[in-house]
């Protein structure tokens, strides 16, 4: 085989490798939470649609959405942000200029960048129908001042699995906004003290509990009265401060 | 970032997701990759963070790569040719010390190919050192360029043992080899200045060196194709990023395994 054969077979034999990549990525349906560190973003892949729940402080979250979709894609269809602080949607700006997000539902004000057809103000719920996947995005208060007891929390619903992605909401609230039938939380604000309280879970018991926490922040998250309380329930705890992005199969 | 390079970026920017933009951008440009902190982390932990910034091994495979490409014409054309080629580099992505240390290497070389003596890597390394601390010699101090001379020594004293043991064996244990030889040669710098070294770098370079050239020239040729047909970049891209996943396997690999970091207290 002469050198020009051999490139020729070394570029066939990439394309063909990235192609089977691109297909394996169109087949999945997954959740992955992004280590994106001190902040949060969840990233859904069904097939061809894409979710991202929330975008993290920068531009790290680039790096987990790159990670999973197909080579050919360069659109999300549904972004959701849960409040306006900078660990939650501090990465929309770099995200709108990488990709085409083609639906943004976030709290008021609208993001300057984005157009008036791709956004819609979350004011009370909304739901979206996506094949075997249901997401509902419910503003967790009307009434409270506090930016994260308003914050807008998400349901995502699967023949398999609910997800409650309880954004930076305090305990109390957690109890009568969790679904009974939730199996997997997204423990609220990082793992914070305010967060969980012992009678949180009461009404729902999850079968895994998920931290979006960054290694070595500031605030001392996850709080020990949060895993204390988790342990407590017999709750498996996964954490990507410790164990990095966690990708769940939803097949 | 001057409108050329903004313009040959882009084309990289939208035919890549992330992490593989960032890298591609700093293999062929030296961009800095600041996307992702942790990806950061990981390439200097698996010693190729040579490879993301503009060293001097990246000009010097762009000079191999030009050689090949320009000497189909007269010598002398083909010299001009190439000192074009790289001059248009230099502008676009501005005067780092490690890509002037390898262009004044080249000029040297070039100056004794015109006049008809013969080449000496060695006194060329030390005509540019010289000409450093003549015309910038606050370059001289800074680490990049300290590291890019000593990766130099290094490549000279293995072409010597290679010359001295006159031994016919295979590209990677060739390459594998030649970075044991610059990895101790550049290591003392990496330990003084940054109080770490990886001991990984020898593996991980030899395990990638073969894909830089072939993913510079995919780089270039996408940032070009991009201005004119987008959609015809992404195409081009499409075995590029097999490479660029292999290199990211490597990183990933490598830097999370046990001992192959050392940092000092």
């Amino acid at each position: 085989m002469n050198l020009n054969k051999k490139t020729v077979f070394l570029i066939g034999l990439s394309c063909l490798f990235t192609l089977i990549l691109s297909v394996r990525s169109l087949s999945s349906f997954k959740v992955v939470f992004c280590d994106v560190g001190q902040g949060a973003a969840t990233f859904i892949q069904l097939g061809s649609y894409q979710a991202l729940i929330d975008t993290g402080p920068d531009g790290r979250v680039l790096s987990c959405i790159g990670k999973h979709i197909s080579y050919f894609d360069h659109t999300i269809e549904t972004v959701i942000i849960s409040h306006n602080q900078k660990d939650h949607n501090g990465a929309l700006l770099s995200l709108s200029q990488k990709y085409h997000l083609a639906h943004v539902y976030g709290p008021a004000p609208q993001p300057p960048f984005l157009d008036d057809s791709q956004f819609t103000e979350v004011k009370d719920t909304d739901i979206l129908y996506q094949n075997s996947l249901t997401i509902t995005i419910h503003k967790a208060s009307q009434s409270s001042s506090s930016i994260n007891d308003s914050a807008n929390v998400v349901t995502l619903k699967t023949p398999h699995q609910t997800i409650f992605l309880s954004s930076d909401i305090s305990g109390g609230e957690l109890k009568g906004l969790m679904p009974i039938g939730t199996t997997i939380l997204e423990v609220p604000h990082h793992g914070s003290k305010y967060g969980l309280f012992p009678d949180s879970l009461d009404l729902a018991l999850p079968t895994l509990a998920v931290i979006s926490v960054g290694a070595r922040n500031t605030y001392g998250h996850p709080s020990h009265e949060a895993l204390d309380i988790l342990k407590a329930k017999n709750i498996p705890i996964w954490r990507t401060d410790t164990q990095g992005e966690l990708e769940i199969n939803l097949r | 970032m001057n409108t050329a390079l903004s313009l040959a970026v882009a084309g990289i920017d939208a035919s890549f997701h992330e992490p593989y933009a960032s890298l591609m951008k700093g293999l062929v440009y030296g961009l800095p990759i600041q996307i992702d902190p942790a990806f950061k982390q990981e390439i200097i932990r698996s010693g190729l963070a040579h490879l993301v910034v503009l060293s001097g091994a990246n000009v010097t495979l762009l000079v191999q790569f030009s050689e090949k490409l320009f000497f189909s014409f007269s010598k002398r054309m083909g010299i001009v040719l190439q000192l074009i080629f790289l001059g248009a580099f230099v502008l676009l992505v501005g005067p780092q010390a490690p890509l002037m240390r390898a262009v004044c290497m080249f000029i040297c070389t070039v100056v004794c190919i015109l006049t008809g003596r013969p080449s000496l890597i060695g006194w060329n390394l030390f005509l540019t050192v010289l000409l450093v601390s003549l015309l910038q010699p606050q370059w001289i101090t800074s680490v990049s360029f300290q590291l890019s001379v000593f990766a130099t020594i290094g490549i000279i004293i293995w072409g010597i043992i290679l010359a001295r043991i006159d031994l016919k064996m295979n590209a990677f244990l060739e390459v594998f080899l030649e970075s044991w030889v610059v990895f101790l040669v550049t290591a003392p710098v990496s330990i003084w200045y940054f109080k770490s070294v990886s001991l990984m770098s020898p593996l991980s370079t030899a395990l990638v060196s073969w894909l830089i050239v072939p993913l510079m020239i995919a780089g270039f040729a996408i940032s070009l194709i991009h201005i004119v047909l987008p959609s015809l970049a992404l195409l081009v891209a499409l075995p590029a990023q097999a490479g660029l996943q292999f290199i990211i396997w490597t990183i990933q690999t490598t830097s999370h395994l046990p001992f192959g970091y050392i940092l000092l207290p």
